[in-house]
């Protein structure tokens, strides 16, 4: 059994030894059009394709706050790249990456043979799942706002599902502003 | 990440108890990207807890630094703060 492995694997070991796992992860500018940021994503791409590389898996994670701020961007674009290519391409590539105006940083490393591709939760989120909240702000109503907040939103409901009919339109419009006198002539108001 | 791990990082006062956290977790590679995974290993300046205090072993410690300081580099963890 082992001999037949050992046979396989010099079989297999021409293909094998030519491709090696990497993955490239890029920060791109933030202002740029979502028609460029595609293009510029399919320049890399094709970078990797065309000279023999295999793409396992992209994940764009769009904007995302900056731990710093680079340049005069406090957000930038992210992209992770899961691919396949010969050692020898890895130098243009990396170059491709440095070169670019819209690339801020990037980072491509060799990846070992059994990894595969995970996204993480986001710390915040990881938070919320390992202790939730307690309260919640939505279920908490103040006494003193419960006599005019919710009146406006009654009075808006039933106009946005009596869409067939308009004649109601005009009488809830004079109700409304009506209630809007009221709430402005209110005294409490802070504005 | 569905799974819940153990993450004592203050074994500086237990001697005899010391573990790595990363290999009770059997856990081989640290990834760059798993940010809730690195954080209790940077204290509230961001900077490297030390294998003093959180009982890492050498081996996770070295494949930890690697990914802090990715991390840092592709700012999705600060420097300082």
């Amino acid at each position: 059994m082992s001999t037949q492995t050992v046979e396989a694997a010099e079989t297999a070991a021409p293909e094998a030894k030519a491709l090696r796992k990497y993955e490239l992860m890029l920060t791109l500018n933030p202002d740029l059009l979502e028609s460029k940021l595609k293009a510029k994503l399919g320049d890399f791409e094709d970078a990797i394709t065309k000279n023999g590389g295999k793409i396992f898996s992209q994940d764009l994670w769009g904007k995302r706050l900056l731990a710093y701020r680079i340049g005069k961007f406090k957000e930038g674009i992210y992209a992770v790249y899961d691919f396949e290519i010969t050692p020898d391409f890895i130098k243009e590539l990396n170059e491709q990456a440095r070169i670019d105006v819209d690339v801020m940083r990037h980072i491509l490393i060799s990846v070992p043979e059994g990894y595969v591709y995970t996204k993480y939760k986001e710390e915040a989120q990881a938070m919320e799942e390992e202790r939730p909240r307690k309260r919640k702000m939505s279920s908490h109503t103040y006494p003193g706002a419960s006599s005019v907040a919710p009146a406006p939103v009654a009075k808006i409901a039933p106009a946005v599902e009596a869409g067939p009919a308009p004649e109601s339109q005009p009488v809830d419009e004079a109700a409304l502003e009506k209630k809007l006198d009221e709430i402005l002539g209110d005294s409490d108001l802070k504005i | 990440m569905s799974k819940k791990y153990i993450f004592s990082t203050n074994q500086k006062h237990a001697p005899g108890k010391r573990r790595c956290t990363f290999c009770t977790n059997q856990l081989g590679d640290v990834d760059y990207k798993d940010l809730p995974t690195i954080k209790p290993f940077v204290d509230g300046f961001r900077r490297i807890k030390a294998r003093y205090y959180t009982g890492v072993c050498l081996n996770h410690q070295k494949k930890l630094t690697t990914a802090i300081k990715r991390a840092r580099h592709m700012a999705l963890v600060p420097f300082t703060s």
